[in-house]
């Protein structure tokens, strides 16, 4: 490494300063308040990664670089070599989930989150980024470039799925339909036949006017921290819907998904979008009010709902998810604390990507856990993708014994109790049956 | 007197109160010469438009957030900031008199209320001290954290015990602060004749001090809290 690796990092610094990461680099007293905030350091399975550390190593990195410290660096050279401290950013940028329930913890408002994103910028610029998000982010980009022999494959896939969704809607016109013009809504989904089986059954039985997007919603760009790349990944799904002309996207059930596209998006390519930006859940909760789906049997096992922290804390949404819940469910119990204040499950930040943090998903999840069980809940819903995956690796590491489902499938039993038995796996659009 | 004394209540305070103003140019300058990201980073749910300010303002006087984090250092903080508002408040007697029927009551009250808040100033500076020697405290700490608080504390203790031991009567102080403030650093002779002027000198060291810090330190989140509360709330 060497003068070439600390050039290319104290550039993307310069690049990333504004008067945010001044702010949020320059006004914390050290008071420790956001230590009891986060749930890596309350669960103690981070060892001494604490908001503050992690937000330090910037500060101190930064003072290599700049201002007046410049000058008495002769005298007070630093004591670690500047790959040893990017190596300790690195550990620590990466590590964090990005919940940023530090900053409704902090007495200044300082968004940590912030500072780890500048964090991984700096890195992302010097080439140390974890590799899985790298490859996940690149295929990401790579597919608009093969979207021609790409294209016919999905929507082979897609109609070998309509079969098993006329199925489970009786109705034999029921349709997934791909690149319709002039169609309502873009519905962008995540990967996987199951993630698009079940919104598909919920659209079609509420007579929606919508059309599935050729690409994922999950966006790894953003968790690399690598804005440039976030964009580009984001990029492709605000052409598709300029393309054909949609009034609404319509993001699935994923947090940062609908955070990057509603909230992130416009602010990084500073442009106004000629379409509105929703979280699926919102069109479900309108169709509930509106009598548009009928609700066959209520749910009676107690349901507990966990705020995916870039839905609730950082993308606004609280109430709808908690009116379809309540809509279906006999006994809905809040987790304590909620909303802006729940714990997040540990999985956030691209971590549940990462095989080598196995265990540190395990045991940061300590927080998430202890709320689970308090609640007495036998079912989760969570609206997130990231979130499931990690909730049911704690329901299995601890034993829990409770079901994790998404929106679409608490919803599609209380829908579909005739057509759909429930599957042993929990599953209300179980596929290969 | 001393020529160190005559310095340090004479001349070193318009260096200090110089250095004060010219840095906390500087440092607030920094942070507005740079642009900000259009990104906005507020918490969910947001204030509506005619509430955010009433938020942030309670926010910065009261950060609430504390409470549910830690108590005692909620507390603490709390107490120490409060105290330090009376305190100041206090000093605003040096500048002038109250109307005469205010002012027996004022100059009677005036040295349980300077003990009162010294006291609360001191033990609550003495508590955010003592939790920066604990493990985790002793985690989030730098060295400046112990000695502005050790500065503080030195302001404070000094000040109570002008407040309850100084012969000199307040027109003293007042005279001396006046001409200060005239640019005509004339010291009032029953101060150049007192035993006191000792303490009175420290007193005025350990302030000075703290003015020449504060535009470097982290005490310039006086003016910041405000703006980082604002970009959480918005």
């Amino acid at each position: 490494m060497g003068t070439d690796v600390r050039e290319r990092a104290f550039k993307t610094l310069k690049k990333q300063n504004n008067r945010q990461l001044r702010f949020y680099l320059e006004l914390c007293t050290r008071c420790g308040a956001c230590s009891s905030g986060c749930h890596v350091s309350r669960a103690g399975g981070g060892s001494g990664l604490t908001p503050y550390y992690r937000a330090d190593l910037l500060r101190r990195f930064s003072r290599r670089g700049f201002s007046i410290s410049r000058l008495f660096r002769p005298l007070k050279e630093p004591s670690e070599t500047i790959d040893q401290a990017l190596e300790k950013m690195y550990q620590a940028a990466y590590t964090c989930t990005g919940c940023r329930r530090c900053m409704t913890c902090c007495p200044l408002g300082i968004d940590t989150t912030w500072i780890t994103g500048v964090e991984k910028a700096v890195l992302a610029a010097v080439g140390m980024v974890p590799h899985e998000l790298e490859l996940l982010t690149e295929t990401s980009i790579e597919k608009v470039n093969s979207l021609e022999i790409y294209r016919d494959l999905m929507r082979e896939q897609i109609r070998n799925l309509e079969p098993r969704l006329r199925q489970l809607t009786g109705m034999p016109d029921a349709a997934i339909p791909m690149g319709v013009e002039g169609a309502r809504m873009l519905y962008v989904a995540l990967e996987g036949a199951d993630n698009i089986i079940g919104p598909a059954v919920i659209f079609n039985l509420a007579g929606e006017d919508w059309t599935l997007s050729e690409f994922e919603a999950s966006n790894y760009g953003y968790f690399l921290g690598d804005t440039g790349r976030a964009v580009k990944v984001a990029e492709r799904i605000v052409r598709e819907a300029v393309k054909l002309g949609v009034k609404e996207v319509v993001i699935a059930e994923c947090g940062h998904a609908y955070r990057v596209m509603k909230h992130l998006y416009p602010a990084w390519s500073r442009q106004e979008l000629p379409f509105q930006v929703k979280s699926v859940l919102e069109p479900w909760a309108a169709y509930i009010r509106d009598g548009r789906l009928k609700i066959k049997e209520r749910i009676n096992e107690p349901v507990t709902y966990h705020d995916p922290c870039q839905l609730g804390r950082n993308g606004g949404i609280y109430q709808e998810p908690r009116e379809i819940i309540r809509a279906v469910v006999g006994d809905f119990r809040e987790l304590q604390p909620n909303r802006d204040n729940n714990w997040c499950c540990g999985g956030g930040g691209g971590i549940i990507a990462r095989g080598d943090l196995e265990q540190y998903q395990l045991d940061t999840g300590r927080m998430k856990v202890e709320q689970i069980i308090a609640s007495g809940a036998r079912i989760v819903v969570t609206p997130c993708g990231n979130c499931r995956l990690q909730l049911s690796r704690l329901n299995q590491g601890y034993n829990l014994g409770v079901e994790v489902l998404s929106v679409a499938e608490l919803l599609g039993r209380a829908l579909l109790l005739e057509n759909g038995p429930k599957t042993a796996a929990g599953d209300g659009f179980e596929l290969t049956a | 007197m001393s020529q160190a004394v005559c310095w340090i209540i004479g001349p070193a305070v318009y260096l200090a109160v110089g250095i004060f103003t010219s840095g906390l140019a500087w440092r607030l300058g920094r942070w507005f010469i740079v642009a900000p990201s259009p990104v906005r980073s507020g918490i969910f749910p947001r204030p509506t438009r005619g509430t955010r300010g009433f938020r942030v303002i309670a926010d910065c006087l009261f950060f609430p957030q504390l409470i549910r984090s830690d108590l005692y250092l909620w507390a603490a903080a709390f107490l120490f900031h409060l105290s330090l508002l009376g305190v100041l408040l206090g000093h605003l007697h040096l500048l002038f008199r109250f109307p005469e029927n205010l002012e027996s009551w004022v100059s009677v009250a005036s040295a349980p209320a300077g003990l009162a808040l010294g006291a609360a100033w001191t033990l609550s500076a003495a508590y955010l001290l003592a939790r920066r020697f604990t493990p985790s405290g002793r985690d989030v700490s730098q060295l400046s954290d112990y000695l502005i608080l050790l500065l503080i504390m030195s302001i404070a203790l000094t000040g109570i015990s002008l407040k309850m031991f100084s012969p000199l009567d307040l027109g003293v102080y007042q005279v001396y602060l006046q001409n200060l403030l005239a640019l005509r650093p004339h010291l009032p002779a029953p101060l150049l004749a007192s035993p006191h002027q000792r303490l009175f000198a420290a007193h005025l060291l350990s302030v000075n001090l703290l003015l020449v810090c504060f535009p470097f330190s982290k005490l310039v989140h006086c003016f910041g809290s405000f703006i980082t509360n604002w970009i959480r709330r918005g």
